[in-house]
């Protein structure tokens, strides 16, 4: 790898990754989007802040708890784990798609640059991103730490040095397992099933690897246990079972010593630098082999006047734009995995713990300490949250990109266009129907009729949240998008749309309680759901249908 | 004169063979030549540009540009090449002059080099007052253009481009062919397809025709008239060798 245009990618890959030119830009011309932007910024750091605010609370606790036991350097482990285990999960679908699907990719390979000189580009463009989503869970710990033993000048520098070094390690892993499974994959038309499939094993094995990793030995938990919490170095080497790295992390920042502490950082930033070797010669044999396919196409079959017949279907415009939305939804890799398969993996990522019955305690256990009735406000709550989770309307404009033109130009009425989409969240949504059937064959003893019950509220539950997202990426559309995850995860409205959805969901829920709580009967309370969720629904959309067909005609793609 | 373009054999099949892009496809272009490559929709040009850039990997043969193979010395032959694709999608969020610079960059172009070919090339195509604003606000003529001047930075031995006429307005379209005549001038090659025949007639010096991913026929317009039954315009000889 040659290091000049090695950096001269990295320089473009932030340039477009965040903007920066285009910002910079908007203040030299006075233009108002850049102080939109800066307001989008200001508005997310407030909308975070409760949330973050929560978190510090809790690290502060649990570190004020276990001092003196001289367990507390235990948190540092915890939040290394943490951050990293989430750069792995979340780079797989931020790497696939920076790395195979992105705009730039058929022009970059036709430049004189070797392979591992654009992926290290890439790379380094998805790692500073990562910075973004670790900073919320290791800062915390490693700063309640720092000021609790007065930390000193070393102790910061230490923390910024890992700080920077520690997505690299997961990021190098998430790299790996993704260019492998791209080039064994690489092979004609069922690719993108396939290399969605690959996307799924590698998170299962994550799970299933994590699981064995901090499986307690069975029938001697408890003496485990004491065993551990006797001495602080097992338990950090227990927490760090998980990823090994954290313990260099940890001791680099607690270890008695400065020369114990510097070997730990040299230790963690050499391996870190190891895996970026190991990556860049990776590159250089395997990323054009999955990268390079060509488009393949269909098998151009001649179609027949009787086939030709079954093919075509003339369908409503509002069902048709449904079934446009989906088809897309499900072919193309990205969407499919962060607007689908997210409603499968959500479930088992947020009931994993229950479901292996971590703690020794089973989900059977758990679920007979629970109100029946909360259970079943719990239930229709889960279908609301699955509902957030895929952001298959809040992204729905901006998915379209440039495409947009096509919308702007169709004889079919904004209002109708939008109603389609809502429709295909609908279709989304019906998803997690099966989901609470199976929780209810598997753990919760509800009987059909509740299930039809909690089924049909979750779908009027989805209608404000659906149409809330939806409305936001009318107002405020994204679509300069390098690649279909930037479509996702750099859209601001996914955000918006989950935070606002989280706070409605939270209010609904605290005031069934209260409700609950008065003596009224859950009927009611389910009655009462269903018309908060169907009023507040057909505002938005009321809304949105009047400021629809200005904004279809005023948008500039 | 030396072979810049050589290609032997080429070829590239999708669904396990079924349906045959190209098909042994043997081509010289030497130094000096406008070559223009024609074929209906479908026919294959397109697939043959990207294996001959490296954006696609042939099943058989080899492409050779100034005597590197594209498979041996991918980044020798990427040195070499400037590279215009049909479709002018481009950084948005980057301005002209910041595109232009990072072409610089990746071809490796001097600032003492680069700066007065930028002038010129931005004079050329009248850029130099949009240079500045962001791409995302450009038309698509202008995007054509930028992507058009950071493909001739490099001063490349080897032009391809695809289609490169569609949206440039009258002007630009001029003065595309007023430099790709110079560049001739000066030895380098000049690979295009295009739809259109009236330009391939005028300004190629050879052209090639293929058709269901066979190269039907090759040679001058005064040879491929002899080869056609109605000799007479590009566009006929087109119609009847490609049985439209």
């Amino acid at each position: 790898m040659r290091w000049r245009p090695f950096w001269n990618l990295v320089k473009l890959n932030i340039k477009i990754t965040f903007g920066f030119s285009a910002w910079l830009y908007y203040f030299r011309k006075r233009d108002r989007r850049f102080w939109g932007g800066l307001g989008i910024f200001a508005i997310i750091l407030i909308s975070i802040a409760p949330l973050f605010y929560l978190y510090l609370r809790l690290v502060q606790e649990t570190t004020r708890g276990l001092a003196g036991t001289g367990l507390e350097s235990v948190i540092i482990t915890s939040g290394a784990i943490i951050a990293s285990i989430l750069v792995l999960v979340l780079g797989i679908a931020y790497v696939i798609s920076a790395f195979y699907f992105a705009n730039d990719l058929d022009f970059l390979v036709s430049l004189p640059f070797k392979p591992a000189e654009i992926l290290g580009g890439k790379y380094v463009g998805v790692l500073i991103s990562e910075y973004l989503t670790i900073a919320p869970f290791f800062i915390p710990p490693v700063v309640v730490y720092g000021l609790n033993i007065d930390g000193g000048l070393f102790y910061w520098l230490f923390f910024a040095l890992i700080f920077l070094f520690l997505p690299v390690i997961p990021l190098v892993f998430a790299s790996l397992g993704v260019m492998v499974l791209m080039s064994l994959t690489n092979l004609g038309r069922k690719k993108d099933l396939l290399r969605l499939l690959g996307m799924i094993l590698i998170l299962v094995i994550v799970m299933v690897a994590n699981f064995y990793l901090t499986r307690l030995p069975e029938g001697e938990e408890m003496e485990f246990i004491m065993g551990i919490m006797e001495d602080p170095e097992g338990l950090i080497a227990f927490t760090g079972r998980t990823y090994p790295p954290s313990i260099w992390i940890t001791r680099a920042l607690t270890a008695e010593g400065w020369g114990s502490r510097l070997i730990n950082l040299l230790l963690f930033s050499g391996v870190s630098f190891l895996g970026f070797g190991v990556l860049m010669v990776g590159a250089d044999r395997l990323f054009f082999q999955g990268l390079i396919g060509g488009q393949e196409i269909s098998a151009g079959k001649k179609i027949t006047p009787g086939l030709l017949e079954k093919k075509v279907r003339a369908r409503n415009p509002i069902v048709s734009i449904a079934f446009k939305e989906i088809k897309i939804l499900i072919r193309v890799p990205i969407y499919l995995f962060n607007s689908i398969f997210i409603l499968i993996i959500a479930p088992i990522a947020l009931f994993f713990p229950l479901i292996i019955g971590a703690g020794g305690v089973s989900i059977d256990e758990y679920i007979k300490l629970v109100d029946p009735e909360l259970l079943f406000l719990g239930g229709v709550g889960f279908f609301g949250l699955m509902t957030l989770f895929g952001p298959a309307l809040s992204s729905s404009i901006s998915r379209e990109g440039k495409l947009f033109r096509i919308s702007q130009l169709i004889p079919i009425p904004p209002n109708q266009q939008l109603l389609g989409k809502i429709l295909s969240g609908y279709l989304v949504s019906f998803l997690v129907i099966p989901i609470v059937f199976l929780a209810a064959i598997l753990y919760i003893p509800w009987t059909l009729g509740e299930i039809i019950l909690i089924s049909l509220l979750g779908l009027l539950l989805s209608l404000p949240l659906m149409s809330f997202s939806l409305l936001l990426d009318l107002l405020r559309p994204y679509f300069t998008w390098q690649n279909p995850q930037q479509a996702i995860k750099q859209n601001m409205n996914v955000l918006f749309a989950m935070i606002g959805g989280f706070l409605f969901l939270a209010g609904l829920g605290w005031s069934s309680m209260q409700l609950l709580e008065t003596g009224l009967s859950l009927g009611w309370v389910n009655f009462l759901i269903g018309v908060v969720s169907l009023i507040l629904g057909g505002i938005i959309m009321l809304i949105m249908f009047r400021i629809a067909p200005s904004r279809y005609q005023n948008i500039s793609v | 004169m030396i072979k810049l373009i050589e290609i032997k054999g080429l070829s590239k099949s999708y669904n396990r063979g079924e349906i045959k892009a190209v098909a042994d496809l043997d081509l010289n272009v030497k130094s000096g030549e406008i070559f223009g490559f024609l074929g209906p929709n479908g026919a294959g040009k397109t697939t043959t540009i990207k294996m001959m850039v490296g954006l696609l990997k042939p099943d058989k043969g080899s492409v050779s540009i100034g005597g590197f193979d594209i498979k041996e010395s991918p980044i020798e032959v990427k040195k070499r090449i400037g590279f215009v694709p049909d479709q002018p999608e481009v950084y948005e969020k980057l301005t002209g002059i910041e595109y232009l610079d990072f072409m610089a960059d990746a071809y490796g172009v001097s600032r003492e080099d680069r700066l007065p070919r930028m002038e010129k090339l931005l004079e050329t195509f009248q850029m130099e007052n949009s240079v500045y604003d962001l791409i995302q606000s450009y038309s698509h003529g202008m995007r054509q253009k930028i992507i058009l001047i950071g493909s001739l930075l490099h001063e490349p031995e080897v032009i391809i481009m695809d289609e490169p006429m569609t949206g440039l307005d009258p002007r630009s379209s001029h003065a595309l062919k007023e430099m790709m005549k110079e560049k001739c001038e000066e030895g380098k090659v000049m690979f295009f397809s295009t739809h259109v025949l009236e330009v391939a007639e005028k300004f190629c010096h050879r052209v090639g025709i293929i058709n269901k991913g066979k190269l039907i026929a090759l040679g001058t317009l005064e040879e491929l008239q002899k080869v056609a039954q109605r000799r007479s315009s590009l566009e006929n000889i087109f119609l009847e060798l490609t049985g439209s």
